[in-house]
């Protein structure tokens, strides 16, 4: 992998039947599975980044990363792509009353120091005790996500899950299948 | 260096992978076009790497061709044994002990570790080039490099020497066929495949009148598909029987290639697994001719495991198509009988029918009779057949090809060459968020 850094970031957040949210970022995420142009990309992750941005207060549990150090790109950047590849996606439906979770992830490969990277490198930079707070992912969102330069990400996964009501996450999905260990708890501001 | 974004009617963006199941809904894009822009980084990059590329493939013993296909955090593949090499035999475990049985005695002195490779080596010319000590150098000062002095610290504390019941039952084995074969002719070569440490122990078991010849062509590793250091630990434990019976082989004694049956283990988790898998090391036709023999003896472990392993059949056919015989004996058709002796079918009386099934032993028949459900193995002859392995026949010494990846291990390297980080069993650690708590003071 030439030089290169990562940034990635995953939500979970309750969602029920006909959720306005639901309905968005699903149309969003399978626009975003047909953008193969730039204005489009930029398009359709601005919107993702407004929807989430509507309804961060929504968000129980979330992760973000970024790295640009060698050892540690190509790894990292794979196990996000492994996601895409269904080996985390829930095979069963949630419990009557039981909360469904919708999990909204994209991983981008940017070329190291491009004007991509350095803006990414900065809206992250963030000191430790503030890593899970709402107002970074809001941050990040607002400042990252919804102003990418597609020009110099080498790969992007994007990936919505569950994708089907018969396939719900709960709760104690995320919590203890062992599958999402690395998820945080999102801490109000 | 700058670069706009690729215009024209072609996208930039391929799609790699589309998922749009009922449990998943998503895309992984890839864009050709930052490819180009790559491309001349790249060059220069090689340009660079070129110029230390003698050192870095004498330092790894990498091919040129591999190393030069690398780029700054490149991930990439290397042989697991100079990955070990460089970076410590356990290099990447992630926490993973060995395990090994009891103790049979301590650990020899650091001198007689450091010797191990040359101690070992065949005491014939003829046979070393064959012969492959790489296992035993994982506790010798191989390098100075401080991963891995410290690595054989580690090792050290670990390993001894051991004697298993299996090793035991072995060796006993060894010393009853090696009875059977005090009449063969020079043109004689056995090859001993079990697993390893069985392995060792039969050898200690024929060493008086046959010179071992190890060919052991990796280093142990905690997460290793070959546990190596069994082979390793049974050699610790007949050291000095093997060493000792060296000098008392008179004339040229026949070679005992010896072999870990365990050398292709299955490797079904590359995300857990350390592939040190690696192939036999026997010789081509013509190597076999120059040592003048015309007959091998395989020694497979008997039940299931009653043919020769993938990597053997192509060589053996050879063998075969040349004239050379080639017959099959199995260690497990020797048994003991009621004094706790081990004979061929499990009593004296059944032991010599063993020269009427190998009549290259020469040996006397007398009245033994033919021990009832077994020595048909001996009728056995190698048959051609599709296996992943490919033998240049041609090869005097060493043979095989294999699947490219085969015994190699992902890392991730610098322009250097310089292995950087493992790239395996990331996916057993949390993500990369998680690092950065943990690591960075989150």
């Amino acid at each position: 992998m030439r030089a290169s850094s990562y940034f990635s970031m995953q939500v979970a957040c309750p969602t029920f039947d006909g959720d306005p949210l639901l309905g968005s970022l699903r149309t969003l995420v399978e626009r975003a599975t047909r953008a193969a142009r730039m204005p489009e990309k930029r398009q359709v992750y601005a919107g993702i980044a407004d929807v989430l941005l509507q309804n961060l207060e929504r968000v129980e549990y979330g992760i973000w990363d970024y790295w640009n150090e060698p050892g540690k790109v190509a790894a990292g950047y794979q196990d996000w792509v492994d996601g895409l590849e269904g080996k985390e996606a829930p095979r069963e439906a949630a419990p009557p009353g039981a909360p469904a979770y919708t999990l909204f992830t994209t991983a981008l490969l940017m070329k190291k120091g491009s004007n991509t990277d350095t803006r990414m490198q900065a809206v992250c930079n963030v000191s430790d005790g503030k890593l899970w707070r709402r107002k970074t992912f809001r941050r990040i969102l607002s400042d990252g996500v919804r102003n990418l330069n597609f020009a110099f990400v080498r790969d992007e996964v994007i990936y919505l899950y569950p994708n089907d009501p018969a396939f719900a996450v709960t709760e104690g999905h995320l919590l203890n299948s062992g599958h999402f260990p690395y998820l945080r708890k999102v801490e109000d501001d | 260096m700058t670069t706009s974004p690729p215009g024209g009617s072609k996208p930039p963006f391929e799609r790699k992978i589309l998922a749009d199941q009922p449990g998943i809904l998503g895309a992984q894009w890839w864009q050709e076009g930052l490819k180009d822009v790559d491309s001349e980084e790249r060059r220069r990059a090689l340009g660079q790497l070129l110029v230390a590329g003698g050192i870095v493939t004498a330092a790894v013993a990498v091919p040129v061709a591999v190393v030069s296909a690398m780029n700054d955090g490149d991930e990439t593949r290397r042989p697991a044994m100079a990955i070990q090499q460089q970076k410590g035999w356990d290099f990447g475990a992630d926490g993973a002990a060995l395990s090994l049985p009891e103790a049979s005695g301590p650990l020899p002195p650091a001198a007689a570790l450091a010797s191990l490779v040359a101690d070992l080596a065949p005491a014939l010319p003829a046979h070393r080039p064959y012969y492959s000590g790489a296992l035993f150098s994982v506790l010798s000062p191989v390098s100075q490099d401080r991963d891995v002095v410290a690595g054989q610290q580690r090792l050290a504390t670990v390993m001894h020497p051991i004697e298993t019941a299996s090793m035991r039952e072995a060796q006993q084995r060894g010393t009853a066929l090696a009875g059977l074969l005090t009449n063969i002719s020079p043109g004689l070569a056995l090859i001993v495949d079990l697993p390893g440490l069985d392995a060792v122990a039969f050898a200690a078991g024929t060493c008086a009148l046959l010179e071992p010849v190890f060919a052991f062509d990796n280093w142990p590793h905690p997460r290793g598909v070959v546990p190596s250091h069994l082979a390793l630990a049974a050699v610790l434990h007949h050291r000095e029987r093997l060493m000792a019976a060296a000098p008392a082989r008179r004339g040229s004694p026949p070679p005992v290639f010896v072999l870990d049956r365990n050398r292709l283990a299955a490797f079904t988790d590359p995300r857990a697994q350390f592939d040190n898998r690696y192939l036999a090391r026997v010789p081509g036709t013509a190597g076999l001719k120059a040592l003048g023999i015309d007959t091998v003896l395989y020694v497979a472990p008997g039940g299931s495991e009653a043919t020769e392993l993938d990597d053997l059949n192509e060589a053996f056919v050879a063998w075969q198509a040349a004239g050379i015989t080639v017959q099959m004996a199995l260690a497990a058709e020797f048994t003991p009988d009621s004094s706790g002796t081990y004979y061929w079918g499990g009593s004296s009386s059944t032991h010599g029918a063993f020269h009427a099934r190998y009549p290259f032993t020469h040996g006397f028949v007398g009245a033994a009779t033919n021990p009832p459900g077994i020595g048909g193995v001996a009728q056995w002859r190698p048959a051609p057949r599709t296996t992943q392995f490919h033998r240049s026949v041609a090869d005097p010494v060493i043979a095989g090809g294999a699947a490219a990846d085969f015994g190699t291990m992902p890392v991730v390297v610098a322009s250097s060459g310089l292995v950087m980080a493992a790239a395996y069993g990331h996916r057993y650690r949390s993500r990369s968020s998680w690092f950065r708590f943990h690591f960075h003071g989150g």
